[in-house]
């Protein structure tokens, strides 16, 4: 298990928006966290990246989470791609990569990687990022993250806002990062594409899990069905 | 005087303006806090440094310690302060540094009494003169740029250029122009903002502290010899959009010269309409003031601002 | 009293104990002057920042320009001192527009910049007017009344006025409006607020009140300098309404109290020191008391303030009252209950800090022996001696009726009794024959959401949240001095019931049983009421088999007490059905 949490909570002052969550991801897997808006997905990883206070349990690589920085996660290979995208907007494509090797990952070979899996990308080198499409933004903010050399890619609703062309695109990306072996958290609320890229699931709703299993599993239940994916 | 003459004049008293303004844009525009009490700030480590001087009489000294001092106050200010004020509104935060304002003050004159103190130029050098032909300068009036003038105008574009370079080409320098420009973003990417922002918190009032020093030959140490210089540099940074450095310099140094042509101007008005005990100099700032509230309603994020951020 | 009359009652109550109290010290006097006048410029600002969110430093520019505009009208062209200032609050006004229209466009920092600029404005212009006394201002401007005792009595009016009048405004819609642009300029305007209006207006009234101020500052102090209105004096005014807080009406007396004092009091000497003390108390303040002392104040009021009157309060009470029942040994503890009336027998449940007083007016039920009796825990029984549960209270109820005697009875239930005698019906069927629910809690529990425990922890100690809360319980009373008995009562409940009710209420659940009544079960409902709602009565209904609801209209939470003869129509009705 790359991650493990054992009743992991994040609250905003009296506000608890995680309540006690116990989720791993294995070495070699791809785990999607799926619930409706406000379940505390988005909490639960900014909770796991260091963004904002949480308590309970939480160990990356073996070893605890507990008062580490965001800076230092990073270090360790924990790199959450936030909710938003969060680019840099007045500095060039390019330079928004480097950033991404700020606290770690090598730029050039980093680079170079980035640039194969985002063609489109490599062309806007030097645009303004804050000139991109959505989409375009959303490539470069997974280009960004995998510059710190991830042990763990965390992204929070990739596909959030675009359009259905480029969520597939998104999902083809997830897909081929999965080939290369990065274990990856990924939060949506798009359940359906969700559902059918992870290996497991879990089924959030107001800050607690309501179900867990894998993937297609889930994909096929029933009750999940009319719940999350409106049939 | 001609109007050459005002322009030489108004040109370091801008860069004054604008290095305020600098320092003002570099805490705003990374940290989101505007600090009303950056002048004071400054004040105290000019102060600071003139103990340091009478306790060694050795100015360079006096003013590295006053940096110094300058600087551990800023980062003082932002870990003690700053981040508990981080969740509050905009009245709150400013309030914050309104009280630092008038706390700073009274220190000022506790510890060192209200006697204006004096302080040595920082160089001595020659004024600069230079006599136009005839044809352009019928009267052989000589223009005339001060030697703290000269010295002032250097130190500034030296700073600013050093800014520039630091933004441009240092890791430290790449990770604050993040910051300032997706906190979140900044973030995930590894970038201690703490750290960062109490290196512009630091970098701010240190800035502050060398304009100190330039102008306290002039207007000596007291506990209010920063205000209105304070209140130049937020025109200057209005003008730069709190955000942009570089327009924060040039605004102020812009705005320096507009003042001197508009009490050119004025001065030209009351002799002709025969306007008596009427100084121009009272009306210099009103100037300034009216066109910075101008300024503020026609483009409220300033005229270089940048077209991205939601920032106030 | 009604509690608005009272509120400016005790203020002008206390303004004029002051004024005699120092009637003899002019330099006390002065200061109490300042203070008020002061405190109506904070008031000021107030509406501006606190109110519309717009925050300004620079409004000790409208003092000023109210200030010289009554010294001139009144020393240049002998207006009286009244007209002067109400000539001095236009003028101000005006300049409220001046820099108003442009701050429409601005928000945050940015507007504090630009009213701090336009507040060294109007102090250099001004300063250069030698019709305005230039540099050195104006002097010997006469006062409104002779005597320092005098001046301070006119202000004092002045502030009463002044605080009316901002009372009126905060909770008209404009204050409204105010409160939503400042909260939120895009919602508001969504809901149809137009922004820029609300803000002009506040820019306006800010303006008003503070050249009024200005005005009567002139004329208590008699000599007025363009740089003694600067930012200082406009870091004062936000320093006051910030310490004072923000949130109430009297903030700014309460800040202009510390701020003015302070000021005289360090005024021998200590000079710099004030500085810091100000300046540290702002910062202390809006890091841990932001709501300001008016706030702690209020709550002080709510928390501790009321104790010993509601200690007094109760001892008499139950005094007053003991006569008017008896007690009976029921389930280990002396339950008071009374009864009216001969015949076959009707039992009454009350509800949440209720007692057996709220039935009091529907006791006269023709052919009946009425009973009522004050559950443990409430009015003047014994404690329950466990935690608040709906169970044990129906228990409890139980243990009482068989001591009384009572079997196969129709039983009544309001509210809290209403789920009391839901849970009683479940386990002691044979005890009620039939029941009445009056907007009782459903079945399945009532949740009272988490952030309201806090303020429910507030009834146990404040008589005066109590009162607010029974009013909104019964809202279409006719004569609110029927509530008075019913709070005193409330007063009676066991402290930790306060919480605990709430709590027994959220686990209260009798679905599961509810099907197995056989007895006959009537359902009310007012249409007015806030707590129990129409979906709720319909799961009550349809949780008893045979259940009938009935909707009452024009009345709230309580008919019993709203419209007593209505409820007996229908307790008659009822009845005879059965």
């Amino acid at each position: 298990m790359v991650l493990e949490t054992s009743d992991f909570r994040v609250s905003y002052g009296r506000i608890a928006a995680v309540k006690g969550l116990s989720i791993a991801v294995g070495e070699d897997e791809a785990v999607a966290v799926i619930g409706a808006n406000g379940a505390g997905k988005t909490s639960l990883l900014a909770g796991l990246a260091g963004l904002v206070d949480a308590s309970g349990g939480a160990t990356y690589k073996g070893a605890s989470l507990a008062g580490l920085s965001s800076a230092e996660r990073v270090k360790r290979g924990l790199v959450l791609c936030p909710e938003g995208r969060r680019i840099f907007p007045e500095l060039s494509v390019e330079e928004n990569l480097r950033l991404g090797a700020f606290r770690r990952g090598r730029v050039g070979p980093g680079l170079e990687r980035v640039n194969a899996l985002f063609p489109r990308l490599a062309e806007r080198r030097r645009q303004t990022a804050g000139y991109l499409s959505g989409g375009e933004q959303q490539m470069l903010a997974i280009g960004r993250a995998l510059m710190s050399e991830p042990e763990l890619l965390m992204l929070d609703e990739p596909s959030l806002g675009l359009a259905p062309v480029m969520v597939d695109l998104v999902f083809e990306t997830l897909a081929a990062l999965r080939a290369q072996h990065i274990p990856i958290l990924v939060v949506e609320q798009n359940a359906a594409k969700a559902l059918a890229f992870a290996d497991r699931a879990y089924i959030l709703a107001n800050g607690s899990l309501v179900k867990e299993g894998p993937g297609r599993e889930l994909l096929a239940d029933d009750s999940v069905r009319s719940a999350y994916l409106g049939i | 005087m001609s109007i050459l003459q005002a322009i030489l004049l108004g040109l370091p008293q801008g860069a004054l303006y604008g290095l305020m303004g600098l320092g003002l844009s570099l805490i705003f525009g990374t940290t989101g806090v505007m600090n009303f009490a950056q002048g004071n700030s400054g004040m105290l480590g000019v102060f600071f440094a003139w103990s340091v001087l009478a306790w060694t009489k050795s100015l360079p000294l006096a003013i590295a310690a006053g940096i110094a001092a300058g600087a551990l106050l800023g980062v003082g200010t932002d870990r003690i302060l700053m981040k508990k004020v981080k969740g509050l509104t905009h009245g709150g935060m400013l309030i914050v540094t309104l009280g630092l304002l008038m706390a700073y003050e009274g220190l000022a004159l506790i510890v060192w009494g209200t006697e204006p103190l004096l302080f040595p130029d920082l160089v001595t050098l020659p004024p600069l003169i230079w006599t136009l032909p005839p044809s352009v300068n019928p009267d052989g009036i000589p223009l005339i740029v001060a030697g703290s003038d000269l010295f002032i105008l250097a130190l500034a574009l030296v700073i600013s250029l050093l800014f520039a370079a630091f933004f441009k080409f240092t890791k430290i320098g790449l990770a604050l122009k993040a910051r300032s420009q997706d906190e979140v973003g900044a973030r995930v990417v590894g970038i201690s903002v703490g750290a960062v922002d109490s290196l512009a918190w630091g970098s701010g009032v240190a800035i502050c502290v060398v304009l100190g020093t330039l102008v306290a030959p002039k207007t000596m140490v007291t506990p209010g010899m920063l205000t209105t210089l304070q209140l130049y540099g937020f025109t200057a940074a209005v003008f730069g959009g709190f955000s942009s450095l570089f327009g924060a310099v040039v605004g102020g140094v812009i705005l320096g010269v507009l003042e001197k042509l508009a009490s050119l101007g004025l001065d030209a008005l009351f002799a002709a309409t025969h306007a008596a005990n009427v100084n121009s100099a009272d009306f210099q700032l009103s100037v300034i003031l009216i066109v910075i509230i101008a300024t503020l309603a026609i483009r409220p994020t300033g005229i270089f601002a940048s077209r991205f951020k939601g920032k106030v | 009293m009604n509690r608005k009359v009272r509120y400016y009652l005790v203020t002008a109550l206390a303004g004029v104990a002051a004024g005699l109290l120092f009637s003899g010290q002019s330099f006390i006097l002065a200061i109490l002057s300042q203070v008020l006048v002061f405190a109506i410029a904070a008031l000021g600002l107030n509406l501006l920042t606190g109110q519309a969110g717009q925050v300004s430093i620079g409004n000790a520019a409208f003092m000023s320009i109210g200030a010289f505009t009554s010294a001139v009208l009144v020393t240049r062209l002998g207006l009286p001192i009244p007209v002067a200032v109400i000539a001095a609050a236009a003028m101000a006004a005006l300049f409220g527009l001046v820099i108003g229209l442009p701050a429409l466009r601005m928000k945050g920092f940015y507007l504090a910049i630009a009213t701090m600029a336009f507040g060294v404005v109007v102090e250099q212009l001004i300063a250069v007017v030698p019709a305005l006394g230039s540099h050195d201002g104006l002097r010997d401007l006469p006062s409104p009344v002779k005597g320092e005792l005098g001046t301070y009595f006119v202000n004092l009016a002045f502030y009463l006025a002044a605080i009316w009048v901002a009372r009126r405004v905060v909770e008209s819609p404009q204050g409204l409006r105010w409160r939503m642009t400042r909260d939120g300029e895009v919602s508001a305007r969504s809901f149809g607020v137009n922004t820029s209006r609300a803000k002009l207006s506040a820019f306006v009234a800010s303006a008003a009140f503070g050249g009024v101020a200005g005005a009567l500052y002139a004329h208590t102090v008699g000599y007025i300098r363009s740089a003694d209105f600067g930012l200082s004096r406009s870091l004062d005014l936000l320093a006051m309404i910030m310490i004072g807080g923000s949130g109430s009406i009297q903030g700014g007396l309460a800040g202009a109290i510390i701020i003015i004092g302070l000021r005289f009091f360090f005024s021998r000497g200590f000079g710099p020191w004030l500085s810091v003390i100000i300046g540290g108390l702002l910062i202390a303040f809006t890091l841990f008391f932001p709501r300001g002392i008016a706030y702690g104040l209020t709550m002080a009021w709510h928390k501790v303030l009321q104790r010993p009157l509601n200690a007094v309060r109760k001892r008499l009470v139950l005094a007053r009252t003991r006569k008017t029942g008896s007690y009976v040994e029921a389930g280990g503890r002396k339950i008071f209950w009374r009864e009216s009336g001969s015949g076959e027998p009707l039992l009454y449940v009350h509800g949440n800090t209720g007692s057996l007083r709220w039935f009091e007016e529907v006791m006269d039920i023709p052919g009946r022996r009425v009973v009522a009796l004050d559950m443990p825990n409430f009015g003047r029984s014994d404690a329950l001696g466990a935690p608040a549960d709906i169970g044990a209270y129906a228990d409890a109820v139980a243990a009482f009726m068989d001591a009384m005697g009572l079997r196969g009875i129709p039983v009544v239930g309001h509210s809290l009794g209403g789920a009391v005698v839901q849970s009683l019906a479940c386990k002691r069927p044979e005890l009620a024959s039939a029941i009445l629910l009056v907007d009782a809690a459903p079945p399945s529990g009532l949740v009272t959401p988490e952030e309201r425990y806090a303020s429910i922890g507030l009834f146990r100690t404040s008589r005066d949240l109590l009162a607010a809360s029974l009013e909104a319980v019964a809202p279409s009373i006719r004569e609110k001095s029927r509530l008075a008995p019913l709070v005193n009562d409330a007063l009676l409940m066991a402290p930790d019931a306060f919480e605990g009710n709430a709590r027994a209420l959220a686990r209260f659940d009798c679905r599961a049983s509810a099907g197995a009544y056989r007895g006959k079960v009537l359902v009310l409902r007012g249409e007015k009421d806030s707590i129990v709602t129409a979906a709720m009565a319909k799961e009550t209904a349809a949780a008893f088999p045979g259940a009938r609801l009935e909707i009452l209209e024009g009345v709230g939470h309580s008919v019993i007490v709203e419209d007593p003869d209505r409820f007996i129509g229908i307790v008659k009705t009822f009845l005879s059905s059965l």
